[in-house]
């Protein structure tokens, strides 16, 4: 089952980052599952797009096939998506100085696209 | 029937009813026949004195009370339709009834309108704690198209009270009416508007303060009807409230309110039921402002709209509850001046969260979907109960 679930599980990174930049991407089984209120949720997107500095955005979806995308534009940003159900995707997008990203996935055929620069 | 009555410096009571009595309830469909009645109550520098005007069956009829410098006077009029059955059609249509109350401490005044394509309106200034009520009912059939409106001026602790559609019996229909209210340049005031009864649909209710603090705006749709409307507006106003309710169901229903020139003003949307209803809430040039958005239970293809511009240290909360779907909710902080936050909540599934924060330092953005729920302490994300 082990194999199995580590067979569907697929991540894609793209990164390209400066000196000072974070990056980290981790997956946590079960991780968030105390926390699920709802049966079976599916198929959430959910977008947050940020120019400036010193931001924070935040994405957390527990259901499958949700799709998270955060974009920022500045210094100093800070991004964390988690996911913790199938087929999800997470695709962040950071361009500036002195920024982190933390992505969080724990299910199978997920996949994660970063770009930062 | 005209009656004209002036007394000075005297506690009275003066009541007038102008009686006439309607043609068939059929011929309402149609074009109003003739002007009729007119009647014109004048009550000045009096304490504690009451008009009512009544006109329950006939087209076109036309009432005025008009009561200034006086103290606690009470004006009531109706366009009456209440025994809406054979043989004694009681049916009223195209009236015009007015109240204007000026410089009359705790002045009341109240209007009913059970009839079709009628006017009321109530205007009164200067009356500290002055009281504005008005009813459009349909107690035994239908009421439509009738213009109700309200607008208080330089009256602190005033109110203003609007509702459409009280009865719930299933053969009344109140439908395609208008209420509007407005208050200026006063503090620690309502305004109350509420559109009840299962037909209620395509009514419209609009509420704006103007020039004041620490007022409340109420708006509730216990409807479960089409197409009603209810809009909500803060303009050059600080510490004031705006919550607007709907829990009747009923499709496309709208509920709308802006700030725009103030501070520390609060906006609180809540949808309970029904689908294709929509929250929209705006902010434009103010601080600490907060925008809260809720749909609830049952709901689906619901949108939430919400937006701060040219603002500072605003919040915008979003939830759609755990039963809603394919829910919609969209938050956007654009050219404001920092520590701006949003929060999104989608609890099942189908959903779609749009954030965008521009030109800003220090914002916040968290998104939930699925049942998640995140809280934020400073950068480090930690999940937690709901």
């Amino acid at each position: 089952m082990l194999l199995r679930w580590l067979f569907l599980l697929s991540m894609t990174a793209t990164m390209s980052a400066h000196a000072d930049d974070l990056v980290s991407t981790t997956q946590v089984v079960n991780a968030l599952a105390a926390h699920v209120l709802v049966a079976d949720p599916f198929g959430n997107a959910s977008q947050i797009s940020q120019s400036g500095y010193d931001n924070i955005a935040q994405t957390g979806q527990t259901g499958s096939g949700g799709k998270a995308a955060i974009r920022q534009v500045g210094n100093n940003d800070y991004s964390f998506i988690q996911q913790i159900s199938s087929g999800d995707t997470a695709v962040n997008t950071q361009i500036g100085n002195g920024l982190r990203m933390t992505i969080h996935q724990t299910g199978p055929g997920q996949a994660i696209s970063i770009i930062q620069r | 029937m005209k009656i004209q009555l002036s007394r000075k410096f005297f506690v009275s009571t003066v009541s007038v009813i102008a009686l006439s009595f309607c043609l068939p309830a059929l011929a309402a469909v149609g074009p109003p026949i003739v002007g009729d009645d007119s009647a014109t109550i004048t009550q000045t520098s009096e304490t504690g004195s009451t008009a009512s005007q009544n006109q329950p069956g006939q087209y076109s009829n036309a009432a005025y009370i008009d009561q200034s410098y006086g103290t606690s006077d009470i004006a009531t009029q109706q366009q009456n339709r209440d025994s809406f059955s054979t043989p004694s059609y009681d049916f009223s249509a195209y009236g015009d009834q007015s109240i204007t109350q000026t410089s009359n401490t705790a002045a009341q005044a109240s209007q009913t309108d059970n009839s079709t394509n009628a006017t009321q309106t109530i205007n009164q200034a200067s009356n500290s704690s002055g009281t504005a009520a008005q009813t459009i009912n349909a107690p035994a059939a239908w009421t439509e198209y009738n213009v109700q409106s309200a607008t208080q001026n330089g009256n602190n602790g005033g109110s203003i009270a609007q509702t459409i559609g009280l009865s719930n019996s299933p053969t009344s229909v109140a439908s395609n009416n208008t209420q509007t209210a407005a208050q200026t340049g006063q503090t620690n005031s309502t305004i109350t508007e509420g559109i009840d009864g299962d037909n209620a649909s395509g009514n419209s209710q609009t509420a704006t303060e103007t020039v004041g603090s620490a007022n409340v705006i109420n708006q509730t749709n216990l409807s479960s009807g089409l197409d009603n409307i209810q809009t909500a507006s803060i303009v050059y106003g600080d510490s004031n409230m705006i919550g607007q309710t709907h829990t009747g169901g009923g499709l496309t229903n709208t509920q709308t309110a802006s700030i725009s020139y103030g501070n520390d003003n609060t906006v609180t949307q809540n949808q309970d039921s029904g689908t294709l209803n929509s929250e929209s809430a705006t902010v434009y040039a103010g601080s600490f402002n907060t925008i809260d958005q809720y749909q609830g239970i049952g709901g689906g293809n619901n949108i939430e709209l919400a937006s701060v511009q040219y603002s500072s240290s605003g919040l915008i909360v979003q939830r759609q509850d755990n039963s809603s779907s394919s829910g919609q909710e969209y938050a956007s902080q654009n050219s404001n001046t920092g520590a701006n936050q949003i929060g999104q909540y989608q609890g099942k599934s189908g959903n779609y969260a749009f954030v965008t924060q521009t030109g800003d330092t220090g914002n916040l953005a968290i998104q939930n979907q699925g049942g998640a729920y995140f809280s934020a302490v400073g950068n480090t994300l930690s999940p937690s109960h709901n």
